[in-house]
């Protein structure tokens, strides 16, 4: 690898701040939401309510985390849903097999990782769009799932694994301290390491990047197999928390996954993004749904309210962008 | 404990009866002078999808009929999701090329399935609808539960565990619908709805949906109802997911058995479990297998042009931690290897 990597924040300065300022008002809103949800709803701030939000935002935090790196990269990952659900089927058939759970665990995390890596390898090598790789892989992991499973919920007698997701340490569930740990790691390499920084040049403008001496294809290669690695840990914690493979689990989630990513501040285009921004677009869902749930909204409000922010979201930043250009 | 509308049932096999006896008095033979039998017939079954327990015991139930009269099973199949109506629609095309004698079909929608039953239907195919209706009338019978039905019998059983518990059957109660517009899970929740009229010291304060999925977010809406509603007394989940998501919801939140109780539609050997270990009260057991069986012998029946009776309900039964070793508990929950004896037994 020689040559400077490709600076990607070279009209960077105006454009750093208003991501900031963007972020900035997705914090804001949380924050108001919180307040508004306190005073509002009763039990919203008890510490089980906390546990079941931190619970149900780990498995699609993960999700989403995964799909920020490939995001950034100007791909999408749109096999996450059934990787998950594939990875939570083979997991559930180790353990009602009888196999130990670090081996099933590592067996299963390499496998999830290496069939990224082969989406790497079809997009990269193969010159197919990301679309329409990860839009195949999303069907046939699904049906391997189905067949894997027989097309039926998978049981395993093994309390220690699900013990895991019910289970709390320091007063947090397991399940949280997974995504935590996760986004730390993933928030370390993507902003604060060489190759961090060359997900983003790739994004920016992948030929300059080439030409800048960034191996493009290991790095391709590595993006998508760290989106299969994740899909296949919160495949793990899935079946935990339900105590069961279920070759359905995962059904839809990548979409969930990418608005997260997206309200979070990534850009379809590439180059932009954020570990923060993608937690805070996955917290915002959360919240919203859970305090609309104990407002005793309609159910489907939470989905709209959502929709809404998301197109609004992407509207103000395109809005600024148009001005920025004319101006 | 054991409930089971069975009216309809016991016309309808009685109707059934009548049919393959005047069959059997042919030998086998399926009208005068066609020369052709029972061994030469063709059919089709399609479910909603493959991927579930229910329907893994509903093609169970339509192979063993096919087994035992030997005749030709062309596909059992479904389409790769409960909301891939397409999907399905282009598989009951597809089988009107390989021209069966009769179809057995669940269909996904009940108005989108409604033309490519009519073309079936108009191509002289006799169709045998089960599960869920269509709105159509060019079938010619219809094998189902009573959801509204199976809906009251649920009220019923959440009341009663309630009042096993607290002494009264009063209290709050929730109910969750695993996706709105669907017109099964629709009539469960208003026969919830009305049979737990009969307890006016109940009162139904909270509703929430699932949104169709199959795995986290059932968990999270029933979460959110315990919340909600600290002195909630029951809760109601209308189908399989619901009520998996609800089990693991009160696991989490450390609900107490011995003040909320859980009744819900459809088993999983996880639930079963549950029952048995007092977690969920009770489970509102349908019959997929007698739905296959009795689809495949209705379609025969009707293949030799005999007038089937167009309605038949395959009944509902609660399971209770209490009948949870009965035999007929046993027979439903287990049909692939208990011999399956249904109809008006309880």
């Amino acid at each position: 690898m020689t040559g400077a990597p490709a600076d990607t924040r070279a009209p960077g300065r105006p454009r750093l701040s208003w991501d900031v300022a963007l972020r900035l008002g997705l914090l804001g809103i949380v924050i108001v939401l919180a307040i508004v949800f306190t005073i509002a709803a009763p039990g919203f701030l008890s510490s089980q309510n906390l546990e079941n939000n931190e619970r149900q935002m780990a498995v699609i935090g993960i999700l989403a985390i995964g799909e920020t790196f490939v995001i950034i990269t100007a791909g999408i990952d749109l096999s996450v849903g059934s990787m998950l659900g594939f990875c939570g089927i083979l997991m559930a058939l180790a353990l009602s097999h009888g196999i130990a759970i670090p081996v099933a665990l590592v067996a299963v995390l390499a496998i999830a990782a290496l069939l990224g890596f082969f989406n790497g390898v079809l997009i990269d090598t193969a010159a197919l769009p990301p679309f329409i790789v990860t839009l195949g892989m999303l069907g046939i992991l699904r049906g391997f799932t189905q067949i894997f499973g027989n097309g039926q919920q998978i049981g395993f007698g093994n309390s220690a694994f699900t013990d895991f997701a019910a289970d709390n340490f320091l007063g947090v569930p397991k399940l949280f301290w997974v995504l935590v740990v996760i986004a730390l790691g993933a928030a370390f390499v993507l902003h604060l390491t060489r190759r961090g920084r060359h997900v983003f040049a790739i994004g920016s403008n992948l030929e300059g990047a080439r030409r800048a001496g960034i191996n493009v294809r290991a790095m391709t290669f590595l993006v998508y197999a760290i989106s299969g690695l994740l899909a296949g840990i919160a495949g793990l914690l899935l079946t935990a928390r339900q105590a069961q493979g279920d070759p359905n689990a995962g059904t839809g989630y990548e979409l969930d996954a990418i608005a997260a990513a997206v309200l979070g501040g990534a850009s379809l285009f590439g180059a932009r993004g954020s570990i923060l921004g993608t937690f805070l677009g996955v917290l915002l869902v959360q919240i919203l749904t859970n305090g609309l749930n104990l407002l005793n909204f309609d159910p489907q409000v939470a989905r709209i309210v959502e929709g809404a922010l998301l197109i609004a979201f992407v509207y103000i930043d395109h809005w600024r962008k148009r001005r920025l250009a004319t101006a | 404990m054991t409930d089971r509308n069975d009216t309809f049932n016991r016309a309808g096999f009685i109707g059934l009866g009548t049919a393959l006896g005047a069959l059997a008095a042919t030998g086998g033979a399926l009208a005068a002078g066609s020369g052709r039998s029972i061994a030469d017939l063709k059919f089709l079954f399609i479910v909603k999808t493959v991927n579930s327990d229910y329907w893994q015991t509903c093609i169970a139930g339509g192979k063993a009929a096919q087994e035992q009269l030997g005749l030709k099973a062309l596909q059992f199949t479904g389409a790769n999701s409960e909301a891939n109506i397409q999907g399905q629609i282009a598989l009951v095309e597809d089988a009107l090329a390989k021209k069966p004698d009769f179809l057995v079909l669940a269909p996904t929608s009940a108005n989108a399935l409604d033309a490519t039953i009519d073309k079936v239907d108009k191509a002289g195919i006799k169709v045998i609808l089960i599960d869920s209706s269509a709105n159509t009338e060019n079938f010619d019978a219809f094998l189902a539960t009573d959801n509204h039905a199976g809906g009251m019998l649920a009220a019923k059983t959440l009341a009663e565990a309630i009042k096993k518990k607290t002494g009264q059957a009063a209290g709050q109660v929730a109910y969750v619908t695993f996706l709105s517009g669907v017109g099964s899970l629709t009539l469960r929740d208003q026969g919830f709805l009305d049979g737990i009229k009969a307890y006016p010291e109940i009162s139904v304060v909270g509703h929430q949906d699932a949104g169709g999925d199959q795995s986290q977010k059932p968990i999270g809406v029933v979460a959110d109802l315990l919340t909600r509603f600290p002195k909630l007394a029951g809760v109601f989940a209308d189908n399989l997911y619901t009520l998996e998501g609800a089990a693991t919801a009160f696991r989490e939140n450390h609900a107490d058995p011995k003040k909320v109780s859980l009744v819900g539609f459809d088993p999983s050997t996880k639930l079963v479990a549950d029952l048995k270990a007092g977690a969920v009260d009770g489970i509102i057991l349908q019959d997929p297998y007698q739905m296959g069986f009795g689809g495949v012998m209705y379609g025969i029946v009707a293949a030799a042009g005999i007038n089937v009776p167009k309605f038949l309900n395959t009944g509902v039964t609660a399971a209770t931690p209490e009948n949870a070793n009965s035999t007929l508990t046993q027979a439903l929950l287990n049909p692939m290897t208990q011999r399956h004896f249904g109809f008006g037994t309880a």
